[in-house]
């Protein structure tokens, strides 16, 4: 929808990461229509859509389209629950009186969604309302465009007789069995005795017949994620050097660390991405060993992973978000531990964090008079670059 | 991942850019006058050392000829001929 000129080829995206065998990630109505699937290999997918735009994926974009819809649809309800890219669950319980009748309330979500997406993409969002997390999916996934399918709690059982055994949240293993054992539909699946689906299937079973039988209502639970602390920096022009790229990782996880929000608490998530040249985007994640506010011990294991996948393409902006946060830390904070004058501090290294305190009290200052840090480092972008302008630097300087 | 918006993104400001000169040159398209904005103009004195980058062909390419010159004052300047679109400019670095 970034590009309205594909809403009528046949498009698939590559899966994320770089491979010599690049697959098929995910594809549009068309190409679908032309017998390509995820996870195919390009070769085959080409050979079955000649026609098929492929394009490279931009993961960083999508998850911050699906945060800010987020963002937005918790202005309906807070019970906002996301389940993958694509799916969204909103409690709606007790909001009735507020919003009016079940397809008012649809409307007003949907209606919200223009805030973020494009009209097409809006008018494309299939939308359905029973009660649970399973009901309310199995609606959704039959509703059309535009249409969206209500089904209340007196309704469910019937409206899940005619529902595909696949639609169920078990190991698609069991799908295979049922349907090899002529079990297609939750209507069927409904006829067995729990033993017996127990005995063959175990906890699977006796939880698919739940489903079947509307038993198992699943309410929507709301996400707790702290908000993360996101820096980034815009390189001048594209950077594909990975010493530039770790140096940048250095000033963004200093950054990052140094931010007000972050003060108290330790690190325990971290994950470094990028936007790419000529489109597309790269990340990584990282679970930390020990929550931490040491800026080495964040980037270290960011640098590990960028090693074992790097960014396909040359970088335009390097992105650093801090995940996740553990209890506050027992280490001093990063800027607070030393006391040495300005004076006495004198040809210290800076960016090791150790900014002493009257410099960050003159920066504040001026900060306050001029509206920003009028003060810049030096740092070296590419300094071996055959081209002068691209070895080293200003950056804002702001602790 | 969400970037900050665009406004408010820190970026990188290079240093050592280089600024637009006029230059005048002889018919072997030797400088032979140089007017930095601001100064006045000078005669080229001497062109002490000259090398020449090509790079990023796959990108936006980069040609350019560059010439440490000495001005009729003494000052030691670097100039590039951007081969791709004829202009002049001096750069420190």
């Amino acid at each position: 929808m970034r590009t309205p000129e594909l809403d009528s080829t046949s498009v698939a995206l590559l899966s994320p990461g770089e491979s010599t065998r690049r697959t098929i990630w995910q594809v549009s109505e068309r190409a679908y229509e032309a017998g390509v699937r995820p996870g195919q290999l390009v070769s085959q997918a080409v050979s079955l859509c000649t026609s098929l735009t492929l394009l490279e994926p931009d993961p960083t974009h999508y998850d911050a389209a699906v945060d800010t819809m987020l963002e937005v649809l918790t202005e309906l309800t807070p019970i906002v629950e996301p389940a993958g890219r694509g799916r969204v669950f909103l409690g709606m319980d007790g909001l009735g009186r507020l919003f009016g009748s079940p397809p008012r309330q649809i409307d007003r979500a949907l209606r919200l969604l223009f805030r973020v997406f494009p009209s097409p993409l809006v008018a494309a969002t299939r939308a359905g309302m029973a009660p649970g997390k399973f009901g309310a999916w199995v609606a959704a996934a039959s509703a059309r465009s535009g249409a969206p399918v209500i089904v209340p709690e007196e309704r469910l059982i019937s409206f899940f007789a005619h529902c595909p055994v696949g639609a169920l949240p078990v190991d698609p293993l069991v799908i295979q069995r049922l349907e090899r054992l002529d079990v297609h539909t939750l209507g069927t699946l409904r006829r067995f005795p729990e033993a017996s689906l127990v005995a063959q299937f175990g906890e699977e079973g006796k939880n698919a017949l739940a489903w079947a039988t509307a038993r198992r209502i699943d309410p929507v639970r709301p996400r707790h994620r702290p908000r993360p602390i996101r820096v980034s920096l815009e390189f001048p022009t594209p950077v594909g050097m990975t010493e530039t790229l770790h140096g940048a990782l250095d000033r963004l996880v200093e950054r990052a660390l140094s931010r007000p929000a972050r003060r108290g608490r330790s690190v325990t998530g971290a994950r470094m991405g990028a936007h790419l040249e000529s489109g597309g985007s790269w990340y990584v994640d990282t679970i930390l060993r020990e929550p931490t506010s040491e800026r080495e011990r964040i980037a270290a294991p960011l640098r590990t992973k960028m090693a074992i996948s790097p960014p396909p393409k040359a970088v335009e902006t390097l992105l650093v978000e801090l995940t996740d946060f553990g209890v506050p830390s027992t280490q001093t904070g990063l800027f607070d531990r030393k006391s040495t004058t300005g004076r006495a501090a004198a040809g210290y290294d800076f960016t090791q964090g150790d900014v002493p305190a009257s410099l960050r009290d003159a920066v504040k200052e001026l900060k306050l008079r001029l509206g920003h840090s009028p003060l810049y480092r030096v740092v070296e972008v590419d300094p071996w670059s055959r081209i002068p302008e691209r070895r080293h630097a200003l950056l804002s300087f702001d602790p | 991942m969400k970037p900050p918006p665009r406004g408010h993104r820190p970026r990188l400001k290079p240093l050592g850019q280089p600024k637009a000169v006029v230059v005048h040159t002889d018919e072997r398209d030797e400088p032979t006058h140089v007017r930095i904005p601001g100064k006045p103009a000078r005669q080229v004195a001497v062109v002490r050392e000259r090398w020449r980058i090509d790079d990023e062909w796959w990108r936006q390419s980069i040609s350019r000829e560059y010439r440490t010159i000495v001005l009729d004052d003494g000052t030691v300047i670097t100039l590039y001929h951007d081969l791709t679109d004829g202009s002049w400019y001096v750069q420190r670095g």
